[in-house]
This record gives structure tokens, sequence and C-alpha cells, in this order.
């Protein structure tokens, strides 16, 4: 195994670590935002790690461009997306004050 | 002034058409009509006339918010792999200092990636913030990024500023 080979592995095994930990938190979190946090960060880390894994495994400068755009668009659709879901989520919530710090869940 | 945002519009997109095809010449053709296309949609959604983004300025902001999206990663996975569920969530509203939806909205998207805070869009002067640690958060670090995120467009951004009081 080349060294190019080593760093792969290690890129596509952190990134699939994070994707692990945004389905975790998805199951975990109490509330739905919370639920977002999970999803649109640690996922965009995750694909990030991947698609530089991809890129160095592709070799070339072009594809690395392309993969480069594809990880941009995700990062623009997920910031996008989590904004219109937590402005629903936040439309349909009881909202007796805005600072309650305590959301009722099954927080362990 | 209004032809050079266009052609470099075109220019854009043309590049993006470019990498995404891997510079595929022989479809030059639907390529072409694809940028034109783009550009004309683009045109649509957000006029030359409205404040325009410095391409060179939003690589200047690139690496912090490569880190900034790294260590948002981090932190979440970090709570959500910890057996005590270290969160406490909760609704802040954020005054905005700016009026102008296009850059409110990137600003959400910027808070979004940002550790610990997800935006719940700009509405009336404020931006909601969901907030998965309350007791870490400060609000002057948003307002920070708000600022950084004006920056990021050209001087007539300005004419959308309220004053703070």
């Amino acid at each position: 195994m080349s060294g190019t080979d080593l760093v792969v592995l290690v890129l596509l095994g952190a990134g699939l670590a994070f994707y692990a930990a945004g389905s975790l938190g998805l199951l975990r979190f109490p509330d739905t935002a919370s639920r977002l946090h999970a999803l649109t960060k640690a996922d965009n880390l995750g694909l990030g790690l991947v698609a530089l894994a991809a890129a160095i495994y592709g070799g070339s400068l072009a594809m690395a461009a392309k993969i480069a755009l594809v990880w941009l668009f995700a990062v623009i659709a997920a910031g996008t997306t989590s904004q219109l879901l937590a402005r629903r989520t936040r439309l349909d919530e009881p909202r007796p004050d805005a600072s309650d710090s305590a959301p009722d869940g099954e927080a362990r | 002034m209004q032809l050079v945002s266009v052609l470099n519009r075109l220019a854009i997109f043309g590049a993006l058409w470019a990498v995404l095809t891997g510079g595929a010449v022989d479809s030059l053709v639907y390529g072409a009509v694809a940028v034109v296309a783009a550009t004309a949609l683009s045109l649509l959604i957000y006029p030359v006339a409205q404040p325009g983004i410095v391409v060179w300025r939003v690589v200047a902001l690139l690496p912090r918010f490569l880190v900034q999206s790294g260590l948002g990663g981090l932190d979440v996975a970090r709570r959500a792999f910890d057996p005590r569920l270290p969160i406490s969530p909760g609704w802040v509203d954020i005054p905005l200092s700016h009026r102008h939806d296009a850059a409110n909205v990137l600003l959400g998207g910027v808070i979004s990636i940002l550790p610990g805070t997800l935006s719940a869009g700009p509405g009336d002067g404020v931006m909601g913030v969901h907030v998965l640690y309350l007791p870490n958060f400060t609000p002057a670090e948003v307002q920070a990024d708000e600022t950084r995120v004006q920056r990021l467009f050209d001087s007539r951004i300005t004419e959308y500023g309220v004053a703070r009081g």
C-alpha cells in the first residue's frame, strides 16, 4: 500500500465517522432543530473528508476541481434547506418564551 | 459597469460548465446554451442593480469559513457521541444591522455551518438562531459574522443599513 492509499483510507474513515456522528445525532438529539445541527454540520464535514479522499484518489487537478464544486454545491444546498426546515420547525413550535432554554424532550 | 457584471456572470457560469464537464469541447453548443440560460436566470433572480459580491473578498474569507465548518462538525459530532449528551438547545433572536434579504440569507447559511448555531432565516429585522448549547453562546459572534458577510458585498450594500439604537 502506498502512502497515497493510506491518506485516502484515513480520510475516508474519518469522513464515515462524521457521517455516523450525524446519524447518531439525528437519533439522540431531542428536537427537530437540534437534529438539523447534526445533519448539516457533521455530514458537511463528512462529505468534505470523503470528497478530499476522492480528489486525492482521482489524482488529477481537473477531477479535484470537479469534486470541490460538488462539495460546494452540497454545502450551499445544506445551508439553504436547513434554514427553510429550521424556520418551519420554529413556526410549528409552541413558543411561550423565545429565550426558554429548556426544551421539553426526552433528553435523558 | 452593468455590462461588466453580465460578462462576469457569463465567465463564472462558463467556468463552472467547463469544470463540471471536464471541458467537453464536442458538446460546446449545449454548454453555450446552458451558460446563457443560467446567466439570464441569475439576472432575473438577482439583477445587476443589486449590491454585487466581490469575488476576491469571498476567496479571502474562504480559509476561515473552512476551518470554522470543520470545527462545527467536530463540535456536533463530539456532543452526539458523548454518553451524557451535553446539549442545551434554545432559540435566540439576533438583531440585524442590514435589511438586504439576499445578504441575510447568505449570513444564515454561514451561521448554520459555524459551530453551535443554526439559522432559521431572517425576518422582521432579526435573525432567528437555534443554539445547540446556550451557555456557550454570545450574540457578538453572530454580529461579527454579519459584518464579515456584509463586507463581501460592494459599497451599495450600505444603502440597506439601519441605524442601531
